[in-house]
């Protein structure tokens, strides 16, 4: 199925930019944010002025109306296992997230990397399209949701990395 | 078009119960009914009144009667002008901003601050939508009526908090069940 709304908005989009045969019903449930976070019963958004809409994983900070901070939302990610990384590309056993934002780093959007097939990516298009696969990050980039401002990654079996490990084990044996 | 002195005079012409009536409660809907049928009630104005008072005063209503009928008719023509306008608002606001999960970049639209702008008469036309069209109005809602419904009714999600705002608009008699 096409969307012609979508391609009319993300400029970078196009017919042949994403799976035509793979889009979601609309579902207003759920926003990108969720999605990127494996979620689709629920709006995450760390909005300090209305705590039943938007979700915000409670431990963290909620932020006022224009002042949400790439951080946030990154701790966010963190506290589902996701630690920053530089490369897009995808790798055996590991999941990757990109999170979009303005010049300013005001986060607008984030993606979710597909553990295969043709299609890299999953991107939920806002509050209330759908959701679709698309091959690269460009894709969905533009004059609305910016470009990738982070990008995040974890394993796909929940373990920690063998290098965060290693990191543990002589923060413990040096201070003790 | 014609005139607005020989419409009326053909609207008591054509009715000739206007000119019987006793019972002034059904005259009014007669009238009501006949004035909504028969004239575009956007072309209902002040002119109106003033050609109904001065030529037509075989019709057995009193001026209160015939002022009220036309306030009826105007709130009447107000109230669907105000849904026109809404609704293709909130239609061009879902198409051009559906795609952005920011609820900062959503409510900063221009149709939704319009929206805003208008005050509790736009709040009936919102909550048809959301319990048609379930969409965070929520923000524009709470703004508008100085009042939280959600927090208010202890909803804890998406799906409550429309069904507290929607039970908050039938008893603030906003909409009908």
């Amino acid at each position: 199925m096409r969307c012609p709304h979508i391609e009319r908005y993300l400029e970078n989009l196009g017919e042949h930019g994403y799976d035509h045969n793979d889009v979601s019903p609309a579902n207003p449930k759920y926003n990108c944010i969720a999605w990127a976070a494996g979620e689709d019963h629920r709006h995450w958004w760390p909005a300090d002025w209305d705590l039943i809409t938007y979700y915000w994983p409670p431990h963290l900070q909620r932020e006022p109306f224009g002042q949400q901070t790439l951080q946030n939302f990154i701790k966010a990610f963190q506290s589902l296992g996701y630690k920053k990384c530089w490369f897009s590309y995808r790798q055996k056993g590991i999941e990757k997230v990109a999170i979009y934002g303005t010049p300013k780093n005001v986060p607008t959007h984030a993606v979710r990397q597909l553990e295969s097939g043709e299609w890299i990516w999953t991107s939920k298009c806002g509050m209330i399209d759908e959701d679709i696969k698309h091959r690269k990050l460009f894709n969905v980039g533009g004059n609305e949701y910016g470009k990738v401002i982070a990008l995040l990654k974890r394993r796909r079996d929940g373990k920690p990395f063998l290098i965060d490990v290693i990191k543990n084990w002589l923060t413990k044996k040096f201070r003790s | 078009m014609l005139p607005e002195r020989i419409k009326l005079e053909t609207a008591a012409r054509k009715n000739p119960f206007i000119k019987k009536s006793e019972d002034i409660t059904y005259a009014k809907r007669e009238l009501n009914d006949w004035l909504k049928e028969h004239i575009d009630p956007s072309d209902l104005s002040e002119k109106y009144l003033v050609v109904l008072q001065t030529t037509h005063t075989h019709i057995h209503f009193s001026d209160n009667v015939s002022r009220e009928v036309l306030s009826e008719s105007k709130k009447s023509s107000d109230f669907e002008k105000l849904k026109k306008e809404f609704n293709e608002r909130a239609d061009r606001w879902e198409k051009q901003t559906g795609f952005h999960s920011s609820p900062v970049i959503r409510f900063m639209h221009n149709d939704y601050q319009s929206i805003m702008a208008k005050g509790k008469e736009v709040i009936p036309h919102i909550l048809y939508r959301i319990k048609r069209k379930p969409d965070d109005w929520f923000w524009a809602l709470r703004h508008i009526a100085n009042f939280d419904a959600a927090v208010a009714s202890g909803a804890t999600n998406f799906d409550e908090a429309v069904a507290a705002w929607l039970k908050w608009g039938v008893d603030e008699n906003y909409i009908s069940e």
